[in-house]
């Protein structure tokens, strides 16, 4: 009776423990217009309770908020018992809108996907997302002109 | 006219299912997890120096200084049990901590009526031995509010790590008697950037 008392409070002593992973841990893209780049990142939770799991992704592009980034889902139950053979996939996505800056040229991104357990102690694991933003390719804009203008010249003639 | 077209439909080529330029496999090569011990995870709560003795939580009077948290001292281990865990494979990471806000009496901070004790008030120590001695009381460092870059957790961990704490609280003089409360977190980063 003694030992099955005591295996009953060490398992409810081991399950105030709160454990989270992440992997991969630090990403390199390159961004480019008419592109959305998605990222898989995976969330593994090795402790013997389920956890309730905020997650978060903040983008800055030259000490500016980068607004194109997205995370889904932004909140997870991770399962109890979970490593990195059977984790939990989390999706980032980031776009470069045509008119979003650069418009021309390149531009470096850096966002960080954070995922916290919210305790009395909060308990957060980051991953980095170091990127590129590249703007429309100047030579390729001229081409497009050059043949838009062709197209519209072809057109009056022809009418 | 069929040149300039294929051209145009080129140049103007979208892609509109994502590109998918990542795709993990179940066996990663670079992963990392954090784990908090049981005692951490509850919070830490200060207390008196019965409490201390005995690992229980008892009002603490104004004016004292170096109150230990309740779990500072196990009363038959004397080791510290708030510590944190990392295990990292091919990967090197910071771990930082700090307190969202001041300690204080009301939710958030809000309200005329919330009192404050400042959060360097309460001070820290580290160490990667847990005995009667280490963390110690002389290397505590205060908190600030936000996570401190100055003083981490652990900078540049390659190999996995426990990193054992200890927290002490001075209350201020003329405290007035309230429970005050921050919310502490510990966060993980790749190493070469700020927390």
């Amino acid at each position: 009776m003694i030992a099955r008392l005591l295996i009953f409070l060490l398992i409810i002593h081991l399950a105030e423990a709160a454990v989270i992973g992440i992997f991969p841990v630090n990403e390199t893209i390159h961004v480019k217009p008419f592109k959305n780049y998605r990222l898989e990142f995976y969330l593994f939770n090795p402790s013997t309770r389920d956890e309730n799991v905020s997650i978060d992704l903040k983008c800055k592009s030259n000490g500016e908020d980068y607004q194109h980034a997205n995370v889904f889902p932004k909140e997870i139950t991770l399962p109890a018992k979970t490593d990195i053979t059977n984790p939990k996939m989390v999706l980032v996505e980031i776009k470069k809108p045509i008119f979003a800056k650069p418009i021309f040229g390149e531009k470096n991104v850096n966002c960080r996907l954070s995922a916290t357990i919210e305790d009395k102690t909060s308990l957060i694991v980051t991953a980095q997302i170091n990127g590129k933003l590249v703007g429309i390719n100047p030579f390729k804009l001229m081409v497009l002109l050059f043949l838009f203008s062709i197209a519209m010249i072809a057109i009056i003639l022809s009418s | 006219m069929l040149p300039f077209f294929i051209i145009l439909v080129l140049l103007l080529r979208t892609n509109t299912s994502a590109d998918l330029v990542m795709n993990s496999s179940l066996t990663p090569q670079y992963f990392y997890f954090v784990q908090t011990s049981d005692e951490l995870s509850r919070g830490i709560f200060f207390t008196n120096s019965t409490g201390s003795l005995e690992n229980k939580q008892y009002p603490l009077i104004s004016g004292t200084k170096n109150n230990n948290a309740v779990w500072n001292y196990n009363r038959t281990s004397q080791k510290t049990e708030y510590w944190v865990y990392v295990y990292l494979q091919n990967t090197e990471i910071n771990l930082c901590h700090g307190a969202v806000n001041h300690l204080c009496s009301n939710p958030n901070c809000s309200g005329d009526d919330n009192y404050i004790i400042p959060i360097d008030n309460a001070k820290w120590s580290k160490s990667y031995v847990n005995d009667q001695y280490n963390p110690s009381l002389s290397d505590a460092v205060p908190f600030v509010i936000g996570f401190d870059n100055n003083n981490k957790l652990a900078s540049g961990l390659r190999e996995p790590a426990t990193i054992y704490l200890r927290y002490w609280l001075d209350v201020p003089p003329n405290s007035p008697p309230y429970a005050y409360n921050t919310t502490y977190q510990i966060m993980a980063v790749v190493s070469g950037y700020d927390c």
